[in-house]
């Protein structure tokens, strides 16, 4: 019932509208490269009605009949004013300039978590900002500049997966132009799938989510990559330690259509190459009769990525935009040796995984006041692992027998999606749309072949071929939304929206109708106090490790038995705007978990998704915290402070599903404590330098305590010896997660060094470069990456230790860029 | 060589040993021990219970014997002290027999140790065959039998199979020298069924993919006729093991809901082993301690490898 009341009231509040009021639409673009500005502000002076341009930088604000004071604002750009008599529904496109050259280090302000929006609990970044930060392996990277905000936190040592809100990595939503991203880590986590070269804009909400979002509990990344220049071409190419990549992007028809490339590739594999020769020529000095003396290897890594765009214009009105993203990764490996019995064995494998996502988006306003945005997307999460040992007497043996697996796991989506923006009275900014998705879950496919050949024992030949864990699960996954941003009076203001999403797999159907919504109310024009709601419902669950990301993590859909995990998220802040000096926040924030998963003891990961719903217990979490920000953007000195305070709890008390005797435990990435000092400072055109400062609570894990021996029927076996390790002892324990790991903090030093070359008159460039030094952890901290027990230490009396692995150390690095 | 360049040398000399110190033994506090209670009554054997305290989980030291403890085993009702102790062991005078009912009573100084259980009834086992085959370079042998159910009565099954070397030989896992090893790469096959990872219930292999052990209950084999054939075949596939097998062993046990918590649960810890494991609690049925007091019934067959033809050999033997 009280849903139904809530519907209503969305759909009665358009009909509030007023006659005579007109309609002021159109597009927010960059005067220079016609890039679409997201987020950009279109405000009526006179009124003090305003909005902000939508994704596709198209905004429409109804205004009552009556002279206007149009001023169009976007950080970095000079504000432009438009004045008239509002007598018709007026088209309005504006082109802004900006006000610095962009090979400054250009800081903006917080658009979605400033003092006026409704939105809050939500972070936006320009890459501008996420470059300033000093980088590892000289590699700016997303996910890693939003760890070091409040609420954010790493997973370990160098991850990109994030931990929002006490919520674990699998609970966030990455979106590259709309469209989900499953696995975002290249490398074991140590870098994002998201290249910055080819992205415009970043958004991360942390809760209060509006209603067009969904699907997972704890967070929403949306990030838009750039469209292209439609003016000329333009375009830069850097090389790092680790890496090389560019950009590159102008016009195919001048101010009609676009083109935006971007690639990025690692050749880490170069470094391992003398290694690697120097191992070989280990048999070569010392020739041994013995396998290992004699083998000969070769491994590698490397990941790359493509990004592309495409966007046509129709007209001011329809717009055409095709997006692909396609990164893989891969790790090889050939060891090929001599057996005693002088035959040759070649053993190789090979394991690659990567995403591939495109989409189709086409934006048509269809009146002032209504915007329509249609898309057809396809994302793709796939992990291939093959392997082979082949023996042989010799080069060309006809007996050669071989032994070849092949293990692949993956995830299909194919959505649509409309989505429509209205803008019916000047109070009144609705969004609704829908969508439907097929999922396609493919957890493990094994394929193997034998082609025996052995004269001894078989007298002959032997083959198999086999298929087993093939199984694909089908699902559907619908979405309609409803929400609304409603100016109730100058200083109040709500955003309340409905999300209804239903999932359809085997023999279930889950429905959900979940409320979101979120207020301001303005104490002063430069204090705010917000509050918001949100209920969220996640339906896939990834099957990993829980400390590292490994391409075996697999996406698993809920099933008969597996229930939707669901969260209710409440938060409440202060928002301060200092103009000129800083911008000051404080929330505070309770959240709630149901149905979440945890591995039951002695659950192992590998090759689980064959009966997974075994290997785990569902059960409750809870989280909360305080989290403050102050951060300033403008003048020489910019950065920001943010830190964090927080508890993350678990209970798995169910029956039969009791984890931890049922008492609550601290999550594994429950953290007290998370602070982060990031400074910029500008010395000139030519130089700036960077600091983070980064300190947190150490991780918790399961320690064992005791120790004591198996039970057994024969006396005899208490006594053998025992050093601790055997099969013959058992460990005992004071609860999961007993342990907390020494506290981490690192120092990351940066400085750019810009400089723009001189070129003769009237070029069509304007070359500039960007040498980026960088070093992380600058004073060496030995951070806590893995504690495991060794035999090879001793500790005070003992025969062993445990061990503390931390895996990066001062890690200096130089990237430089050409910019044309 | 100027000071600016010298300094810059320094650096360069320096980075490699920054580079290389990754790794450091973490200082954590000592917990306190807690008592273990282990105890296994087994049927047609004297009754024993091994208590001890637990040790640091650092420590490798065997034997942290409880003082002052006072041990009470109630047989069938009769109460029976210790008649020695030797190494934190306490051997009491009965012989057990299945369907025993037992309870033990321990008052310590940290405070009082309770358990109770039963030896379950022996496993039926017939028409029981063992059968080798050998090569140079390519061996098994296969173990099968029939087990019969007693009606009306819930058992648990436990197989289990191991070897008996005719040497010595270096055990990784115990750090030491020992004779008795549990056999690799063996598969059970239950009615034409073979049991693999996933085929975790009813039937419950144990020991990672190379298992030895297979766990079920008797309710889940056949309700009809109440028994079942079961298959064991074990390859070893290289010259190398096969001469010092001395003995193939075969045990058919009963074991109580207790002892089967037990051994899966144990079985799971061991799999923490892997980086990739959760940790868990062992499960017991002790009171006041950690560890298991629970029964079981217990047959073996063995087979002694060296005594009979290498190349296709049957034989029927039952040794118990």
């Amino acid at each position: 019932m009280k849903y139904r009341a809530i519907i209503l009231l969305l759909l009665l509040m358009p009909l509030g509208a007023v006659a005579q009021s007109y309609t002021i639409s159109g597009t927010v673009t960059d005067s220079r490269s016609g890039e679409t500005l997201i987020g950009a502000t279109v405000v009526d002076s006179r009124s003090g009605r305003g909005v902000v341009t939508n994704p596709y930088g198209h905004y429409s604000l109804t205004l009552k009949k009556d002279s206007v004071d149009l001023k169009v604002q976007f950080v970095g750009y000079e504000p432009r004013y438009f004045r008239f008599a509002l007598t018709a529904n007026r088209e309005l496109n504006v082109k802004l300039s900006p006000s610095v050259e962009l090979n400054e280090v250009v800081i903006t302000a917080e658009r979605t978590g400033d003092t006026r929006s409704s939105q809050m609990s939500a972070t936006e970044m320009t890459v501008e900002k996420i470059k300033s930060v000093p980088v590892l392996f000289g590699e700016a990277d997303i996910i890693k500049a939003l760890q070091l905000m409040p609420g954010v936190q790493s997973g370990s040592e160098g991850n990109s997966g994030m931990y929002v809100r006490g919520g674990g990595p699998d609970e966030n939503l990455f979106l590259l132009d709309g469209v989900p991203l499953y696995n975002v880590s290249h490398l074991g986590g140590f870098f994002s799938a998201f290249n910055t070269d080819a992205v415009k804009n970043v958004t991360l909400y942390k809760g209060s989510f509006p209603a067009r979002f969904g699907g997972r509990l704890s967070a929403v990344l949306d990030v838009t990559q750039n469209n292209g220049n439609d003016q000329e071409l333009h375009g830069n190419a850097s090389i790092g330690l680790i890496s090389a990549k560019f950009n590159l992007e102008g016009p195919i028809v001048k101010e009609k259509t676009t083109f935006s490339l971007s690639a990025r590739r690692t050749y880490a594999e170069l470094f391992v190459i003398p290694a690697i020769m120097w191992f070989n020529d280990l048999g070569n000095d010392n020739p041994a009769p013995d396998a290992a003396s004699n083998a000969k290897f070769n491994a590698g890594y490397y990941f790359y990525d493509l990004n592309a765009k495409l966007t046509h214009k129709f007209s001011d009105k329809s717009r055409l935009y095709g997006s692909f993203y396609m990164g893989e990764d891969e790790v090889y490996g050939k060891i090929r040796t001599v057996t005693s019995l002088d035959e040759d064995m070649n053993l190789g494998f090979r394991n690659r995984w990567g995403n591939i996502i495109g989409a189709l988006r086409w934006n048509y306003a269809l009146s002032p006041k209504i915007f329509l945005n249609a898309s057809a997307s396809y994302t793709q999460y796939k992990n291939n692992l093959v392997g082979s040992i082949e023996k042989m007497a010799g080069p060309h043996d006809p007996n050669a027998s071989t032994v070849e697996g092949d293990y692949h796991s993956a995830i299909h989506d194919l959505t649509g999606r409309v989505d429509f923006d209205y803008a019916p009275h000047p109070s009144h900014n609705v969004k609704f749309g829908a969508s439907a998705t097929r999922h396609w879950f493919v957890p493990e496919v094994a394929q193997g072949s034998v082609d025996y050949y052995d004269s001894i024992q078989m007298n002959g030949a032997f083959q198999m071929d086999s298929t087993i864990l093939s199984d694909t699960t089908r699902a559907n996954e619908f979405v309609a939304y409803i929400e609304d941003d409603w100016s109730i009076t100058e200083s109040v203001k709500l955003n309340a929206g409905l999300h209804l999403s239903g999932f359809q797999v085997q023999n279930s159907f889950y429905p959900s109708l979940q409320p979101r919504i979120s207020g301001r109310w303005m104490l002063s024009d430069d204090l705010s106090v917000k509050a918001g709601y949100a209920w969220m419902r996640q339906y896939v669950h990834l099957l990993s490790t829980t400390s590292i990301t490994l391409p075996t993590d697999l996406w698993v859909p809920v099933t008969d038995r597996v229930k939707p995990m669901e969260s209710h998220q409440v938060a409440a802040g202060l928002f301060y705007s200092r103009s000129g000096i800083a911008d000051f926040s404080i929330e505070a924030y309770y959240k709630s978990m149901d149905n979440i998963v945890e591995y039951r003891d002695g659950a192992t990961y590998f090759g689980s998704s064959e009966n997974w719903e075994n290997l785990v217990y569902a059960g409750r979490g809870w989280s909360y915290g305080i989290e403050l920000l102050v951060q300033r953007d403008i003048g020489k000195l910019t950065g920001w402070i943010g830190y964090t305070w927080s508890r993350t709890m678990r209970l798995f008390d169910r029956e039969g599903q009791v984890i931890n005797n049922g008492e609550p435990f601290p999550a594994k990435y429950d953290r007290r404590h998370d602070l982060s000092i990031v400074l910029s400072y500008k010395f000139n055109d030519r130089v700036d330098v960077s600091a983070t400062w980064v300190y947190s609570t150490g991780n918790t894990a399961t320690l064992p305590t005791q120790r004591y021996p198996v039970a057994t029927d024969d006396p005899d076996e208490y006594d053998l010896p025992a050093n601790g390790y055997g099969v013959g002892s058992l460990t005992a324990y004071e609860g999961r997660n007993n342990y907390r790991m020494p506290a981490y903090h690192r120092l990351d030093l940066g400085a750019n060094f810009h400089r723009v070359f001189k070129v003769r008159e009237g070029s069509r460039f304007h070359p500039r470069r960007t040498i980026n030094v960088s070093v992380y952890n600058a004073y060496n901290h030995q951070n806590p990456y893995m504690i495991y027990q060794s035999a090879s230490e001793t500790y005070r009396n003992y025969p062993a230790a445990l061990v503390q692995l931390s895996i990066f150390p001062i890690l200096p690095s130089v990237a430089y860029t050409l910019y044309f | 060589m100027n000071m600016k360049t010298k300094h810059i040398f320094l650096f360069l000399a320096a980075l490699p040993i920054l580079l290389t110190s990754c790794e450091k033994v973490v200082d954590i506090d000592e917990t306190e021990s807690q008592l273990v209670l282990n105890g296994v009554p087994t049927a047609d054997k004297r009754a024993f219970v091994y208590f001890a305290n637990t040790r640091f989980f650092l420590d490798g030291s065997n034997d942290h014997p409880v003082n002052g403890a006072q041990l009470t085993l109630t047989v069938n009702g009769v109460p029976y002290t210790p008649d020695s102790v030797a190494h934190s062991k306490y051997f009491f005078a009965p012989i057990l027999q299945a369907g025993d009912s037992l309870s033990i009573d321990i008052t310590t100084p940290r405070g009082p140790v309770h358990a109770e259980t039963y030896v379950p009834l022996m496993p039926d086992v017939d028409n029981f065959n063992i059968r080798t085959y050998k090569s140079p370079t390519f061996n098994f042998v296969q173990a099968s039998f029939n087990l019969n159910d007693h009606a009306g009565v819930d058992e648990i099954y436990r197989v289990n199979v191991t070897v008996r070397d005719s040497g010595l030989h270096y055990n990784a896992w115990t750090d030491a020298y020992d004779t008795i090893d549990t056999v690799r790469n063996t598969y059970f096959i239950v009615r034409d069924q073979a049991i693999t990872a996933d085929n975790v219930c009813p039937y419950l292999p144990l020991g990672g993919y190379l298992y030895s052990t297979l766990m079920f209950l008797d309710r889940n084999i056949d309700g009809q006729n109440h028994s079942t054939q079961i298959n064991i075949l074990q390859l070893t596939d290289t010259n190398e093991v096969h001469p010092y097998l001395h003995q193939y062993m075969v045990d058919v046990q009963s074991v109580t809901p207790a002892r089967f918590n037990y051994i899966i649960s144990s079985s799971q810890q061991n799999n923490m082993t892997s980086f990739f494991t959760e940790a868990g609690e062992v499960r017991g049925n002790v009171s006041g301690a950690l560890g298991v007091f629970a029964g079981q019934a217990s047959l073996r067959f063995t087979y002694d490898t060296v005594t009979t033809t290498p190349a296709d050999t049957v034989v029927h033997r039952r040794r118990h």
